[in-house]
């Protein structure tokens, strides 16, 4: 079970199946958050089979983990969530982040 | 067997995804330009043959290419997929699947072996060569030898469809595809299989069946309306959203938690898709390019002259179908739902293959 301290959280990368449509939807509205609780780090959004190898946090929905997981770089956090809008998991992702705590795999 | 295929159908919607704005381009020029199109013009529909003999797929080798070997691997993955079509005279998407990274991937070897031992100076003279070295070497191999191989690949594949068409069965095709859509199998089985066969058949009739078999987003939208007039709870009220978003936008994902929740809602998809479909059999109707995302308005830029009624028809009837399905169903087994038992009830139900 890997886990980061909130401090250490440079790069957050939003995988999905094409790495085109949902990721991006999901990309931007967790950049909308991040902003508004004044969250400074690198969103981006990628194929699952294709995340960027300085990735520290990967999101991605649920029936992709197991392929994200083989993909993900060594030591980064898998974030699952279940529902493409304001799903508890990327809630608590970004309340994490604004409180400092440390972040655990899902 | 779910990763392997999620990865695999990952690798060749991963080829055809990032080009699909020239897929639309071409679709976009062939419903305006042809003789039964919106504005006939000789002049410009000159460019609709070419384009998809050879642009679409050179284009997609080049991003298999990318895929194994960067730029490199792009540049010999588009050479050799050239040495594909010529090779065997037909539309060679999935040879420019199978030798785009191919060929890449023979360029990545050789570069691995060779590269450290160039001597200073001579490098761009290396990186030149060598790739048009290898790149004569692969294609040569693609026109003389694998010709037949794809030949007999795409003959194979374009009688299926073909046969799938003709004997009126397409609308059965739905049962698997509902399925592997929510298991988020929608783009490879979109753009890894069905988006290749419609271009080639809308090369040679001006339309496809297949443009719509799971890009149509009636059979979605009927599902959410279920989950609004029948719903409970978050799942009603987030439905209005998620149907902006699903039909509008043409994000699909977005309705999958809709389904996975409570399986039994697949039927209600069968209903809505399987009606559809019947209903384009029926009408002959076809899409002339890729719809994506698969949002009703890319269903409309891409509906060739005269074909609304078909097109337009089944995105309503497939709509109406999952609705009606979806909500009787929710009526007789409602989805269980306790402020706290949702991600419990989700995780549960979230099928394995």
């Amino acid at each position: 079970m890997s886990s980061i301290e909130a401090s250490e959280v440079k790069k957050i990368c939003l995988a999905c199946e094409a790495g085109a449509g949902s990721s991006l939807m999901v990309k931007n509205s967790l950049i909308k958050k991040a902003k508004k609780a004044g969250i400074e780090v690198e969103i981006v959004h990628s194929p699952a089979t294709q995340i960027p190898a300085d990735a520290d946090i990967v999101v991605c929905h649920k029936g992709l983990a197991g392929v994200a997981k083989s993909s993900a770089p060594e030591g980064s956090v898998l974030i699952q969530y279940l529902m493409f809008m304001n799903d508890p998991a990327l809630n608590k992702l970004i309340q994490d982040l604004s409180e400092g705590n440390q972040i655990s795999s899902t | 067997m779910k990763e392997f295929i999620q990865r695999v159908g990952g690798a060749a919607s991963g080829m055809v995804i990032p080009n699909i704005g020239a897929f639309i381009a071409w679709g976009l020029i062939t419903a305006l330009f042809i003789g039964p199109g919106w504005a006939p013009n000789e002049q410009l529909s000159s460019m609709v043959g070419p384009m998809i003999t050879y642009l679409l797929p050179c284009l997609i080798g080049y991003t298999g290419g990318k895929m194994v070997y960067g730029h490199r691997g792009g540049v010999i993955g588009a050479v050799t997929t050239f040495a594909a079509i010529t090779g065997t005279g037909s539309i060679q998407f999935f040879g420019a699947m199978l030798v785009g990274p191919g060929s890449a991937w023979v360029l990545k070897k050789v570069d691995g072996g060779l590269q450290n031992s160039v001597p200073e100076g001579f490098e761009m003279l290396y990186d030149n060569f060598s790739l048009g070295i290898v790149g004569l070497g692969t294609a040569v191999v693609t026109n003389i030898g694998l010709s037949p191989i794809l030949t007999a690949i795409s003959d194979g594949l374009g009688n299926a469809a073909k046969g799938l068409v003709d004997s009126g069965l397409v609308p059965l095709a739905d049962i698997p595809i509902e399925v592997a859509k929510v298991l988020f199998l929608n783009n490879a089985v979109n753009h890894g299989v069905l988006t290749p066969l419609g271009a080639a058949e809308s090369a040679e009739v001006g339309k496809s069946i297949f443009f719509m078999l799971e890009a149509n987003p009636g059979p979605g939208l009927g599902l959410l309306l279920a989950y609004w007039f029948a719903g409970t709870g978050m799942w009603k009220s987030s439905a209005p959203g998620a149907i902006i978003i699903h039909f509008f936008g043409g994000i699909h994902e977005i309705y999958f938690p809709y389904v996975l929740a409570h399986p039994i809602m697949i039927v209600a998809m069968w209903a809505g898709g399987i009606s559809a479909d019947l209903w384009f059999v029926a009408t002959d109707a076809g899409l002339v390019g890729p719809a994506s995302p698969g949002s009703i308005f890319a269903f409309l830029s891409m509906t060739p002259s005269g074909g609304f009624g078909g097109v337009l028809g089944g995105i309503a009837i497939g709509a109406v179908a999952s609705a009606v399905v979806g909500t009787i169903l929710l009526k007789a087994r409602p989805i269980a739902e306790t402020d706290a038992g949702v991600e419990e009830e989700i995780e549960s139900n979230i099928p394995t293959v």
